[in-house]
């Protein structure tokens, strides 16, 4: 139906706006609405603050009558978000999803569980025992993973690095990229490339 | 041990969990591709058509006793929607074989004024909502103005992802609107313990496939002014000669409806001339 697509224009209108959401979301590339690159600010307060989440986000064409598909590509450590593949586990982006509710309720309601995790109901069961079992240890990895992973600085530092070791930025960057900023794993690359 | 054993064991359990999530919801996906394969609504078939599922006990004499009121039925797909979808069906082609029913531009007006009004009240997004009110508001006015007939009606409510969701969904935004409007009458009717309107609504009226309880039902037919009478047909006992039936909505209203109920499942109804 027409609507459909009238509708996607005004949401990514209403959730490409730089308000204090904290959530944004754009087209990967221009001219298909359907494939967006997200972001989610840590919420202030929790393990996850200062740092900026990517999220992969996949329009299908029942959309709005089924959720969108989203996918965090930034590494997070938290018992509802599968630490290897970036999996959510979150009710409105599977049964409970409605077409009342839009791209960017969705993404707010992602931020609302990383404030709040729900480990009984969990994606990553390894995340979700060490959250049951050993708080502080949780808090700590954390934590970790939001400094290592999902903080704009560190990857630009990250670059920074490898390219003092004598590459350019671009071979740095594509490199820490294919290895998810694993920078000995980048470096290695680099030096078999020679 | 077998090989596959030894598989599973060595996966993590974070494997294993994953492993039966994607197993039911292939499960899902195959219920689901089952169902899609029966008509959103049905021809108007014979009522006797039911007797052919049921052999012998309390169904098959509460579908004797339905053949005195009843002549005909239109299966609804099983879907979780069949409540919404039966109303939508009956309502639009109630309207369709008498283009001047006096109901016809009330239900319009409530569509038009009313209903998108207290939509916006109770805090829905415009944006999110616009395109299934459109939908339904552009259904009801070829309805009544006669440039749909019966035969075209069927067919373009049997269209699939088209109309007949896109209505079906406006009637549960309808639906849950009406809860919203007066929370604290219905409040005491939510079987769920503690949950508030608003969260009933969100979990059990806005999303696409869930399933109604009587409130549901009430709601929609006393938001549209529609008198929806549902026979039930779930292996009660049958009283005086008759299934139990219950009726929604107002009593006196020109617009009525007439719906089976089974065990999860609503149907469309057709009386026998002046028999209901």
């Amino acid at each position: 139906m027409a609507g459909a697509n009238g509708r996607l224009v005004k949401e990514l209108k209403e959730v490409s706006k730089n308000d204090t959401s904290g959530v944004r979301a754009a087209p990967v590339s221009e001219g298909n609405l359907r494939h967006l690159l997200a972001t989610v600010e840590g919420p202030s307060g929790t393990v996850y603050e200062g740092g900026i989440f990517e999220i992969n986000v996949e329009i299908g064409k029942q959309y709005p009558f089924e959720p969108p598909k989203m996918k965090f590509l930034t590494k997070i450590w938290h018992p509802n978000i599968s630490s290897q593949t970036g999996a959510i586990c979150l009710d409105i982006l599977k049964d409970q999803w409605s077409p009342a509710l839009t791209i960017k309720t969705a993404l707010l309601s992602l931020q609302a569980l990383m404030c709040s995790p729900e480990p009984g109901d969990p994606q990553d069961a390894e995340v979700a025992k060490m959250y049951l079992s050993n708080r502080e240890e949780f808090d700590r990895t954390a934590r970790f993973w939001t400094e290592s992973f999902a903080k704009p600085t560190s990857k630009d530092e990250a670059v920074q690095r490898v390219c003092e070791m004598g590459f350019d930025e671009a071979s740095a960057r594509k490199a820490l990229e294919k290895h998810k900023w694993d920078e000995s794993a980048a470096v290695n690359e680099l030096l078999g490339a020679i | 041990m077998t090989q596959d054993n030894n598989v599973a064991s060595s996966s993590d359990s974070g494997n294993n969990f994953a492993e039966s999530f994607r197993l039911s919801e292939e499960r899902m996906k195959e219920i689901e591709d089952e169902t899609k394969q029966s008509p959103l609504t049905s021809m108007l078939k014979p009522l006797t058509e039911l007797e052919q599922q049921y052999r012998e006990g309390p169904f098959l004499a509460g579908v004797a006793a339905l053949q005195k009121l009843y002549g005909g039925i239109r299966m609804v797909r099983g879907d979780g929607n069949c409540y919404y979808r039966a109303f939508l069906f009956a309502l639009a082609e109630t309207l369709c074989q008498d283009t001047k029913h006096p109901e016809g531009q009330r239900i319009l007006t409530f569509l038009k004024e009313v209903s998108w009004k207290h939509v916006k009240e109770v805090g829905y997004n415009e944006m999110t909502i616009e395109m299934f009110y459109e939908e339904a508001v552009s259904l009801i006015e070829r309805v009544i103005s006669g440039s749909v007939d019966a035969e075209a009606l069927l067919k373009e409510l049997n269209e699939e992802n088209s109309t007949s969701d896109y209505c079906t969904w406006y009637l549960r935004v309808v639906t849950a609107t009406h809860l919203k409007m007066d929370p604290q009458r219905f409040e005491p009717f939510i079987e769920q313990p503690g949950m508030y309107v608003a969260q009933f609504c969100r979990r059990e009226v806005e999303p696409m496939g869930k399933e109604c309880e009587q409130l549901q039902v009430l709601a929609l037919a006393e938001a549209f002014g529609v008198k929806v009478r549902i026979e039930y047909l779930d292996g009660h006992e049958i009283v005086a000669g008759d299934v139990i039936h219950h009726v929604f909505g107002p009593e006196n209203s020109a617009l009525q409806i007439y719906l089976l109920y089974r065990p999860g499942h609503y149907d469309i109804l057709y009386p026998k001339k002046s028999s209901v």
